[in-house]
């Protein structure tokens, strides 16, 4: 069976470019892979899904609902966008940074509350790691949140450290950030949480 | 070669630069746009993009009348600009190979409508190929140069948006050389299509299809996949891969080569089952034209005509079908009902918020059209009240004026600078030629940006970036007879309320051109350095700096700050990150609270 991750942020966070670097490295490793988002509308702002399948052979490059073995969260209220593709003990790769949608940052609504509470619900169900985005962006003002979530994805891969940087250098044109945001969260101690 | 992951997309271009295709063109349109652009990363590739697609076909056309391959690519919408073209192209024949891609959208993932363009191929009597991911499309492309060099005819190369934004993998391959062009003979009868030839033309047209229909029975990519059920399937483009995931073990019938159907190799596969369930995506194209051959064939009773299909449908379909197939497993979880919505919007910068705003507050109607600018049509601008197609605007906007009751506003078109080169100019003469009394804002932002910047003929660079010829607006628009014209900041929202009152004011056509650089450009970031911010003690919390509507500004409500404050329930505040400095909220502030960020 194919290894499912679905990535879901924000237009302009770098959903498309996490995806595209564990296809990469899926390949690299031998594997037939399919990645799938929608993208083309070149505004920011909107909620952006990105699928990458791995394995001996990936049929469709969309994932089913309840299948996903990871969901990756670049932004706190989108991973609930994602949340029907996660199966039974799936993980979760939780960002805690926010970025307000227009009603929220209109005023008319607030931001949700409750997303911790919605995979508390789930619990045992699903596994949860938020490793502290805007801890990490305070200390570091320049490294993406998009690699610093891969690295700590990435210890849940039998792939060698090695390879994912390498993705990550054919990825980018200047990769150091990347790789020093990516290291960051390879190394960063994490607790499941929730 | 290594094998390599590449988009559907990306994987045509490999195709056509590995078939010797000499000759690209097109017009940017999601989700056809990155075909030509990595084909432009290709050596000995001509390619440009064209002003609409019709040109783009016709251009082609002449490429491959002198012996070049060509492509030509669109998106679905696209090819109804060049469909006039494609009907007569399929009785002159082309010459040298000619491929034309229709990237559909099921799904409406980024389009006005979901056309299933399959229905063209039939139409124009045409042979045409779909290919279910990157390999195939690699593949499919070759393949299409042939057959259009074989029978003298266009081939249609129809893939949909999971096609051409996914990325697989790709076995690619040397290119084989391209055919020397030449300057071309005069073939009168075959080219020349007045009544007497094209009469000739059409019955040479039906003896082609005769030859055709045989060769699609032979052809190797309509293919039958054994299995170990009692139903089979007969599927075609991405549905294949849906239909592989639910169903692995299922007799198919996979259908490469779609007009016209193999119908001798499908009755044949028909005849094997006890059932057959036609699986494809948008229209019962397929379906519609096999129905006859056995009451035992199923389709769109199972399997949704509308919106792109998903393994959950597929499986769905086939289990209804069936009863045969394991329900799905059950999502850990749902997204609350209650989730918040986050639609796309304009960039943070983006020079269409000025005119706008200034445009919400007029009470007429606007009459918009297709490019970024679309979203001013949600709240809290609401000041775009139509999108039809490719240059509609104007038309519509000259049929409000000519059918309101007099004394009524003038009505208004807004549309970008490439829409109104693709479709907008003619239009606009109709509008002066019939003494229509509208106001027509074309804004200029030296780019096609909805689909990711594309050059267009005012950006002042060709695709691969070469300088182009310098080309002014304001002489068009003036050579098309308009009298009343004023190029404005749309950043200086006072000036150009003025000058909107005085559009306003003038009887007859007024146009307008707001000009100021994408954000996406680098141009634009050498004008606008520094990011904003409120001055906490100015800011009043009146809220007028939100009607922009620019995502970089979100309002705090009170119990977080402005403590003191009276009255106020809250104050704006400006994300430094992705303020992009462009001024024009201090520019609506009446406070004089928004001030440039000291460095």
């Amino acid at each position: 069976m194919p290894v499912n991750t679905v990535v879901t942020g924000v237009g302009g966070q770098g959903v498309v470019s996490a995806t595209d670097i564990i296809s990469i490295v899926a390949l690299t490793a031998g594997y037939d892979v399919k990645k799938s988002d929608v993208h083309g509308m070149a505004q920011r702002g909107g909620a952006v899904t990105s699928f990458v399948r791995y394995g001996e052979k990936v049929y469709s490059p969309i994932i089913e609902q309840g299948t996903a073995d990871f969901l990756i969260a670049l932004e706190e209220m989108e991973a609930l966008r994602g949340i029907n593709f996660l199966k039974e003990n799936g993980t979760v790769i939780l960002s805690d940074f926010h970025t307000p949608p227009p009603d929220v940052a209109l005023g008319f609504k607030r931001y949700p509350g409750h997303i911790q509470e919605v995979l508390r619900k789930m619990k045992p169900a699903v596994k949860c790691y938020r490793p502290g985005v805007v801890s990490m962006l305070e200390e570091h003002p320049g490294y993406s949140i998009n690699v610093f979530l891969l690295g700590i994805y990435a210890r849940f891969q039998s792939y060698e450290k090695m390879v994912w940087l390498e993705a990550i250098r054919q990825r980018f044109k200047r990769p150091d950030k990347a790789i020093e945001s990516f290291l960051y969260g390879y190394e960063k101690q994490v607790k499941e949480i929730v | 070669m290594d094998r390599i992951l590449l988009s559907g997309n990306e994987a045509i271009a490999r195709g056509s630069y590995e078939a010797g295709c000499r000759f690209a063109t097109g017009y940017p349109g999601t989700p056809s746009t990155e075909i030509l652009e990595s084909i432009a990363r290709y050596e000995g590739i001509y390619t440009n993009w064209a002003v609409n697609e019709k040109v783009a076909l016709e251009t082609a056309s002449g490429a491959c009348l002198a012996g070049a391959r060509s492509i030509v690519t669109m998106k679905h919408v696209g090819l109804n600009v060049a469909s006039d073209p494609l009907m007569t192209l399929a009785y002159t024949g082309t010459g040298a190979g000619m491929v034309v891609v229709s990237a559909d959208d099921p799904g409406i993932h980024s389009s006005q409508n979901e056309q299933d363009n399959r229905w063209y191929a039939l139409m124009a009597k045409i042979p045409m190929l779909e290919p279910s991911d990157s390999e195939e499309a690699r593949i499919f492309t070759k393949k299409a140069f042939e057959i259009s060099e074989l029978f003298d005819l266009p081939v249609l190369l129809r893939v949909t948006t999971r096609i051409s934004h996914s990325r697989t993998v790709v076995y690619p391959e040397e290119p084989q050389g391209a055919k020397e062009s030449f300057f071309p003979g005069k073939q009168i009868e075959k080219y020349v299509m007045v009544p007497a030839n094209a009469r000739k033309a059409r019955l040479s047209l039906e003896d082609k299809l005769n030859k055709l229909a045989r060769f699609s029975e032979q052809c190797s990519l309509n293919k039958v996949e054994s299995g170990s059920t009692d139903y089979g399937i007969i599927t075609s483009g991405i549905s294949y891969q849906y239909v592989k995931e639910v169903m692995p073990g299922a007799n198919i019938l996979k259908l490469s080569l779609t007009n016209p159907l193999p119908l001798q190799l499908i009755k044949v596969f028909v005849e094997r089952f006890k059932k057959i369930l036609v699986v494809e995506e948008l229209d019962p194209y397929i379906e519609m034209q096999i129905r006859h051959i056995s009451a035992a064939i199923h389709g769109k009773v199972f399997i949704p005509s509308i919106s792109e299909l998903t393994p959950e449908k597929v499986r769905d379909g086939i289990r209804e079908f069936t009863g045969a197939v394991p329900s799905p497993v059950s999502p850990a979880a749902s997204p609350p009902p209650d989730l918040i919505r986050r639609p796309p919007i304009l960039c943070p910068g983006c020079p269409h918020r000025g005119l706008f705003y200034q445009l919400s507050k007029q009470r007429t109607f606007i009459a918009g059209d297709i490019g970024c600018y679309t979203l001013a049509f949600d709240e809290p601008l609401k000041a775009v009240h139509t999108c039809l197609d490719m240059g509609a605007g104007i038309g519509q906007a000259m049929g409000i004026e000519k059918a309101m009751p007099r004394g009524s506003k003038k009505p208004v078109a807004v549309i970008g600078d490439s829409t109104f080169l693709h479709s907008g100019m003619t239009a606009l003469l109709n509008v002066v030629y019939n003494r229509s009394n509208i106001l027509v804002v074309i804004l200029d932002n030296r780019t096609t940006a909805m689909t990711g910047a594309q050059a267009n003929p005012l950006s002042g660079t060709d695709i691969q970036g070469n300088p182009s010829p310098d080309i002014s607006l304001e002489q068009i628009v003036s050579a098309l007879g308009v009298k009343w014209i004023k190029t404005v900041n749309p950043y200086e929202t006072k000036p150009l309320e003025k000058t909107i009152k005085e559009a306003a004011a003038f009887e007859g056509p007024a146009v307008i051109i707001t000009k100021a650089p994408c954000v996406l450009l680098p141009e634009f970031k050498k004008i606008r350095p520094k990011p904003f911010t409120v001055k906490t003690d100015l800011c009043t919390g009146c809220t007028i700096c939100l009607n922009i509507d620019c995502p970089s500004i979100w309002w705090e409500p009170a119990e977080v700050k402005a403590e003191g404050k009276k009255r106020a329930k809250g104050i704006a505040y400006i994300d430094p990150v992705s303020c992009t400095g462009c001024g024009l909220c201090a520019d609506v502030c009446s406070f004089d609270a928004i001030v440039r960020a000291e460095e």
